[in-house]
């Protein structure tokens, strides 16, 4: 039943080696990501989650272990890059990075035109991607990218990297910067690309109320090392490891953590505000 | 709080000028007043012309029509925007765009060299902002080695050693993660204290909750105005602006509705705890008489 997608062995990274400055991102890395999963990789900041996803399109090669894809070795020299980029689609945090083209259609296209696609497949496509994201087709593709707001920035990005139609969609902080509607709209977008599209999802997040909401298992990145897996449940009620390892609380946790504090009888796992709320209703209602 | 006006905006409209033919409306005669000393929030969903406002804080932008006025200036006169800037400094989302040197003491020299401060009153002045942020042990390090958090703590030291009267932050802990939010959040929150006007502009509701007053904008307009807790209480209309209340307010809403006696207007997590406590007394001295 279990159908492995993406796997790593071993992956070790040191930036600047043999220098003074030589610094160990990734550290003996083993995790497996099956097909149709949405993973989260939290972590804080350093603590090599961006290193790790650079590694999934081929932007960065082992040094050492080994990195499989959808039984695509990255680690080898004679790596057809392109057809990898093709199966895993790559999101950056900051959509200025990847947006370049001047009208939002154009930007879309770029990709799917660059595959030496027909015209009309590519049109089909950019409609596909960019409906997919929630950006109208007719109302936006001739729109300036430069007079775009943050959110619909991240959008074109996303629809860019959909338009490939890659298995692994990967994204890096993919709702920072967007506001509470234009979040949950994405966030419902990407959970349906997850179960209708059947995409592979794995999206790095420091947002925990989003990892609470969208991921079935959750890596926990420390100091270069995978130091935890599990569901967001079993995550979120290890005080002690989100403490240890300086990892923010859905403020509905922190809430039931505070009353725990206090001597109350509850469980912080239960993240969700309606959750949170019932265990509140039912400690003053006894 | 003494109500005496820092920042005059005055039916401020403003388009971005796309070509010869056309121009993108995003702001539409809007006019408020910041006050000496008061912590101001502003938020609105992505487009509502917010980040824009913001801009014209400090004559980044000028208004295509209507006035801004930053102590009695008015931002159109080019010829004073280095005095408009040391009184209303800028802080930005992504820490990695606002640093400029090599060296974290010299990125918050950079703008006293600027203005050419001499040099012991330089020394004298980054001093203080490295201090006030936390960061004198960084000072001799290499920003890019940084934190995200920590980046942006070196951004404001940058602004805090012009000395200004108000601090406008637009999404400057957007990037960030828990942690370095908590770090941005507790200088600002000192800063405050110690009288700084602050302006933020952000989507995290939890930050909003801190702020003596909030604008909401939408359409390029302001269309709601209050205290945090006059502002979350309109939690429907808030979504209907594509915005949210904090997670503290839609559980006290929700426990209002099963326990009445709970009430529906907190907006902060200590502020549940403490209901909880008030509300497990009194039942447990109702079913102990």
């Amino acid at each position: 039943m279990k159908q492995p997608i993406l796997v790593t062995e071993h992956l070790s990274h040191v930036y600047m080696q043999g220098t003074p400055m030589e610094h160990r991102a990734l550290d003996d890395v083993s995790i497996q990501i099956d097909r149709g999963e949405c993973i989260a990789i939290i972590g804080h900041t350093g603590s090599g989650k961006s290193t790790l996803i650079q590694h999934f399109n081929g932007l960065m090669r082992p040094q050492s272990g080994s990195v499989i894809i959808n039984g695509m070795n990255v680690s080898d020299p004679k790596l057809d890059v392109k057809a990898l980029r093709r199966q895993v689609g790559l999101v950056f945090q900051n959509p200025e990075d990847q947006i370049f083209e001047k009208l939002v259609g154009d930007d879309v296209a770029y990709g799917p035109f660059k595959m030496g696609l027909p015209i009309e497949e590519v049109r089909r496509r950019v409609e596909w991607a960019m409906e997919l994201v929630g950006l109208s087709f007719e109302e936006m593709k001739d729109r300036p990218t430069f007079a775009l707001s943050g959110g619909q920035k991240r959008k074109v990005a996303l629809a860019g990297v959909l338009s490939l139609q890659p298995k692994i969609l990967v994204l890096d902080e993919p709702t920072a910067g967007l506001d509470p509607r234009s979040r949950n709209e994405l966030l419902e977008r990407i959970k349906r690309l997850n179960t209708e599209e059947r995409l592979t999802v794995i999206f790095v997040s420091h947002n925990m109320e989003e990892v609470a909401h969208l991921a079935d298992r959750v890596y926990v990145m420390a100091n270069g090392r995978a130091v935890c897996e599990g569901t967001p449940r079993s995550i979120f009620s290890n005080q002690e490891l989100l403490h240890t390892h300086h990892i923010g609380t859905p403020e509905s946790v922190d809430i039931l953590y505070r009353l725990r504090a206090e001597g109350y009888q509850v469980d912080p796992g239960a993240y969700s505000v309606d959750e949170a709320a019932d265990q509140i209703a039912h400690l003053i209602g006894r | 709080m003494s109500k005496e006006a820092i920042i005059r905006v005055q039916n401020v409209s403003f388009s971005y000028q796309m070509n010869q033919e056309q121009a993108i409306p995003v702001l539409h005669g809007v006019s408020f007043e910041v006050y000496s000393g008061e912590y101001l929030a502003i938020i609105g969903h992505n487009g509502s012309g917010k980040s824009t406002i913001s801009k014209h804080l400090n004559g980044i932008l000028t208004p295509s029509e209507g006035d801004v006025w930053v102590h009695g200036i008015n931002t159109r006169e080019k010829a004073r925007i280095h005095e408009i800037r040391s009184r209303v400094g800028m802080v930005f989302q992504h820490p990695d765009n606002q640093i400029v040197a090599t060296i974290v003491e010299d990125d918050v020299a950079f703008g006293l060299e600027n203005i050419g401060v001499a040099p012991a009153e330089m020394k004298e002045r980054v001093d203080f902002a490295l201090e006030a942020v936390g960061m004198s042990a960084f000072r001799h390090r290499p920003p890019h080695h940084l934190s995200g958090g920590q980046k942006q703590r070196v951004a404001i030291a940058g602004i805090l050693a012009m000395k200004p009267q108000c601090l406008v932050m637009d999404e400057a802990t957007s990037m960030l993660d828990s942690y370095g939010r908590q770090e941005i959040l507790g200088v600002v929150r000192k800063l405050h204290r110690q009288g700084m006007t602050i302006v933020t502009v952000t989507h995290h509701m939890s930050e909003v909750a801190e702020a003596d007053r909030v604008l909401v904008m939408e359409g390029g307009q302001i269309v709601m105005e209050g205290t945090p807790r006059e502002v979350f209480a309109h939690q429907e209309r808030l979504q209907e602006l594509h915005l949210d209340v904090p997670d503290a307010s839609r559980i006290a809403h929700l426990v209002h509705r099963q326990h009445p006696a709970f009430s529906s207007s907190l907006i902060h997590n200590h502020e549940i705890v403490e209901e909880v406590k008030r509300l497990h007394i009194r039942t447990a001295e109702a079913s102990g008489s």
